[in-house]
């Protein structure tokens, strides 16, 4: 390539223009080359590194941070499932106790209307004993009036009294 | 029985002696009786505020020209004394001496009517059969014995009354 451009060159050499400038341009090149190897790149390669490092732990927080989310997201969806499974459990308890009392009312209720019928049979069976106690002191008390009235009725005769005595004296004979 | 009612007993038999009066026990007993019989009449002449002079003469009114002058006296000095409501008590004490001086025993008989001399016989003897013991009957007419007699001798009554079995029957039909 630089056969080419020499070939193409006016002066006859492959570099165009004054060989001096080339020669001294190239000194220069090379003072600013090393100058920049030796000053430069270390600058850079220190920036580079430390860049590096800083990247290293940047992507390091980040992991740590993605832990941490992942962890306080598997938390919360482990609190998740929790409240599910409580809420869950919360609404089989409801309705458990709803069942429950249900079934208690229910048998209140039952017993309740049995214990009315209950006292019920018994009220009316004691109105119609007492109904019944009511008809037998009055037919009695009638029977005793009646009794009275007819013995002492049968009684106005002498001779009824006489006998009477007659009786009284034979038995004690006996 | 009390030595008061002793007492009183003794004295009205000394009367009686004294007097010589029979069936002056009999007309005793008839008043003391009619006075367990009367409310009125009893507590007229066991009142303490009345004066006795007062009742002495209800005494006179009611036995005059129906009982012995030795009854009459006899009863007005119990009565006087304050002690009506012993008559009773005195009055059979005074019947048991006069009877137990003839060897016999006093048989009280109540009856709705008068009994016969043939009744009164038959009784004694009956009630001698009954009971082993000679009897001196004292009737007295009691209407509310109705029918048939009780008598009682000592503490043994022996009931053959139709009030008693008319309360019978009264308390079986209740």
């Amino acid at each position: 390539m630089i056969g080419i451009l020499a070939a193409e060159g006016p002066n006859g050499n492959f570099i165009p223009g004054d060989i001096n400038e080339f020669y001294w341009g190239s000194l220069a090149f090379g003072i600013i080359l090393g100058i920049f190897l030796w000053k430069g790149v270390p600058a850079i390669s220190r920036l580079m590194k430390a860049r590096t490092v800083r990247i290293e732990e940047e992507l390091a927080a980040a992991a740590a941070q993605r832990s941490a989310a992942e962890a306080d997201l598997a938390t919360l969806s482990g609190q998740l499932g929790d409240a599910d499974t409580e809420a869950a459990a919360i609404i089989a308890e409801a309705r458990t106790q709803a069942t429950k009392l249900e079934a208690d009312l229910l048998a209140r209720a039952e017993a309740d209307v049995a214990d009315a019928k209950e006292r019920s049979r018994l009220e009316i069976q004691a109105q119609r004993e007492q109904a019944l106690n009511d008809l037998r002191a009055a037919v009695a008390a009638q029977a005793r009036v009646a009794a009275d009235a007819v013995v002492r009725q049968n009684l106005d005769d002498a001779a009824t009294q006489s006998a009477l005595i007659d009786d009284y004296i034979r038995q004690l004979a006996g | 029985m009390s030595d008061m009612i002793d007492g009183y007993a003794e004295a009205l038999l000394a009367v009686v002696r004294a007097e010589g009066a029979a069936g002056v026990d009999d007309e005793i007993l008839r008043f003391a009786q009619a006075l367990e019989g009367n409310d009125e009449l009893r507590n007229t002449l066991t009142d303490p505020y009345v004066p006795a002079e007062k009742r002495q003469q209800i005494v006179e009114d009611l036995l005059g020209g129906r009982a012995s002058h030795v009854a009459r006296a006899a009863v007005s000095l119990v009565v006087g004394a304050g002690r009506a409501a012993q008559l009773p008590d005195i009055a059979r004490a005074l019947a048991a001496r006069l009877a137990a001086e003839k060897g016999m025993e006093v048989a009280e008989v109540r009856s709705a009517v008068a009994l016969s001399d043939d009744q009164r016989a038959r009784l004694a003897a009956s009630l001698k059969h009954a009971t082993g013991k000679d009897v001196e009957i004292k009737v007295t007419i009691d209407p509310s014995v109705l029918g048939g007699v009780v008598t009682t001798i000592g503490d043994t009554v022996i009931d053959g009354s139709v009030r008693r079995r008319l309360a019978q029957v009264k308390t079986h039909l209740g």
